[in-house]
């Protein structure tokens, strides 16, 4: 018989991340960077790779690949009146499912797959971005933080327009 | 073709050191059509670099001009340009975007080729003559031309197409300093970004090679640079343009980014000084102090006439674009590198290179923007029909911010789209 106790803790760990997940998407979809920033860790990965999701991007090209830094300047640059492919800006509508957690211990923290659509519009224009996310969660006191986040774009080996948004 | 429309297209009064370029260039359908017959049909074009099928047996396969390529290593580690398409009955016979091969299977019925195209087998041979290939009609069809300026590979659809050093006229040099920045050989560095860009396929050969936009539309990443110490040598912008020949056209210009190869900055730390500093000292051993300066200290946008770019600059950058239509157009770019660059430069290099290129990059987004800003401008053409780029037209050395650049891209623009199918070779 399985222990009503280790099914709560499970519902209860799905029930973070996803909630956790939906904040993410909720604070990118409405460009809040600063919230959006305060979720994640102080070391991070930010990665959208190219052309396959198996890249080492120390070897090879990216679309992105961002350590804190260039995280913080790429929110900075998108938040000034300069950033002129996001003037004016995108709107976003996004939808995470299928999250999975591998390899995930609730008082730490762990791996977690999800699948995601966003819809974006500009101008008279609308893209959609279709993919996977892997995320790196960590729990900090009681909170979770993100460390890292891989992105993997339906259409990484296919054109993309720009990427100018928090995917 | 409407001969009349392609004449009007550019306007030049030397007199008053005015050039215009028609918007309309960027618009007709017409244009679009005589472009592919005269241009992207009879230029060289950019197929590959040799590094990206360094094995024998390695091949890739690349639409240039509309046409699927195999770009493929044989055994003997000659290189080919074949036509993607089974001379049987047409079907595509190498399907992948890259891989190694004893030979290629068309999966169709079933026939087989060597890497340089030769008819290898038939399932059924029997039901043939046996002199069945004596023309070599049931081989692979080779691109009609196919050369190879160091390591960089070009084809051509105009069998009468001069010789690709010839074409390359005053490029060659640039192409030269960028190869000689490795003793080895230059690598492309794994990976392609492919971007789209709803915008004429001639502004982004335009903002390629244009000096004069950094300090506008790329403020924030300039400011960015200045933002963290250490990002930016003590070095102001300055420089030159110039006109190659033949449509290509260049930059040179001192910049205050770092350059892998080889410009220090204090970000990069001692490690990273004494690493850049024997890079260029190598140089000026090898070429005299004044080359070696001038392949390590000066940064570079270079076009080849008509949409091969590469930039060398922070990173380097190789890019080329179709049209698909008029305002819309497909981009591919690749990063290059010494094949003997350290971990630490190779990592480097990468890092600057996303940092300001590609569509999640700093910069290219912005140009992007621009181009497409510039698209819909041109929906006012009737009644605004004129682009202006005599920026430094009456000087006698134009600077790396003038627009010399764009006016020898036109001036052979313009040349080449008067130029009718049968005065060209065999056309
Ligand atoms: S089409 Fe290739 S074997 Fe028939
Ligand atoms: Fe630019």
């Amino acid at each position: 018989m399985t222990d009503q106790n280790s099914l709560l803790a499970q519902w209860a760990a799905e029930r973070e991340v996803r909630r956790f997940l939906y904040r993410e998407a909720a604070l990118a979809d409405e460009h809040d960077y600063a919230g959006w920033l305060a979720l994640w860790a102080k070391e991070l990965v930010y990665w959208v790779p190219a052309n396959a999701d198996d890249i080492d991007p120390g070897r090879k090209v990216s679309l992105i690949y961002d350590d804190r830094k260039r995280l913080e300047d790429r929110l900075f640059r998108l938040g000034t009146a300069f950033a002129h492919a996001q003037r004016p800006r995108s709107r976003l509508s996004r939808t995470v499912s299928n999250i999975e957690l591998l390899d995930y211990d609730p008082a730490r923290g762990g791996t977690v797959q999800s699948r995601f659509l966003i819809g974006e519009l500009r101008r008279d224009e609308e893209t959609w971005w279709i993919g996977r996310a892997r995320h790196v969660l960590v729990k900090e006191g009681e909170r979770l933080l993100m460390k890292e986040k891989h992105v993997f774009l339906l259409r990484n080996a296919a054109t993309v327009r720009n990427l100018t948004f928090v995917i | 073709m409407a001969g009349q429309s392609l004449q009007d297209t550019i306007r030049v009064d030397t007199a008053r050191n005015l050039y215009k370029v028609a918007r309309r260039n960027f618009v007709a359908q017409e244009i679009l059509e005589a472009e592919r017959e005269r241009i992207f049909d009879r230029c060289w074009l950019y197929l590959g670099h040799a590094s990206e099928i360094p094995q024998p047996g390695d091949f890739l396969t690349r639409v240039v001009a509309g046409r699927p390529i195999v770009f493929s290593r044989d055994k003997d580690g000659a290189l080919h340009a074949l036509l993607n398409t089974c001379p049987h009955r047409g079907a595509q016979v190498v399907r992948e975007r890259q891989g190694n091969a004893k030979s290629f299977q068309c999966f169709y019925h079933g026939w087989t080729f060597a890497q340089d195209g030769k008819l290898r087998g038939q399932p059924g041979k029997e039901s043939y003559d046996a002199d069945f290939n004596r023309d070599g009609d049931a081989d692979m069809l080779p691109v009609p031309r196919f050369e190879i300026y160091r390591d960089f590979a070009f084809v051509s659809f105009d069998r009468g197409a001069s010789s690709l050093p010839e074409y390359l006229a005053g490029a060659a040099e640039y192409l030269d300093i960028l190869a000689d920045q490795s003793e080895v050989g230059m690598v492309i560095v794994g990976g392609t970004q492919e971007y789209a860009i709803r915008a004429n396929w001639k502004l982004l050969t335009e903002n390629s090679i244009d000096g004069y936009h950094a300090a506008t539309t790329h403020a924030t990443y300039l400011d960015y640079l200045k933002g963290a110490a250490g990002n930016l040598a003590k070095v102001p912008f300055s420089g030159v343009g110039r006109d190659l020949g033949n449509g290509h056209a260049v930059v040179e210009y001192r910049a205050p980014w770092g350059r892998p190869v080889a410009q220090w900055i204090p970000l990069w730390g001692e490690d990273g000084k004494r690493e850049i500093e024997g890079i260029h000292a190598r140089l000026c051993e090898r070429f005299g102090k004044e080359r070696g300066d001038r392949i390590a200290l000066n940064s570079r946008n270079l076009l080849i006439f008509p949409n091969l770019i590469i930039n060398d600059v922070m990173a380097v950058t190789v890019r080329t674009f179709y049209p698909s239509a008029p305002d819309m157009m497909q981009v591919s770019a690749w990063a290059i590198a010494p094949s003997e660059e350290s971990d630490w430069a190779r990592k480097y290099r990468l890092f600057s290179f996303l940092e300001f290129l590609g569509p999640g990059g700093f910069a290219t987004p912005d140009d992007v923007e621009a181009l497409e800003q510039c698209q819909r401008g041109f929906q006012n053409l009737r009644e605004a029909p004129w682009n202006d780029i005599s920026k430094g037209m009456g000087r006698e050395q134009p600077s790396f911010d003038d627009e010399i650049q764009m006016r020898a891209f036109w001036s052979s623009w313009h040349a080449r789209i008067n130029t009718p199918a049968d005065t060209s070779g065999e056309g």
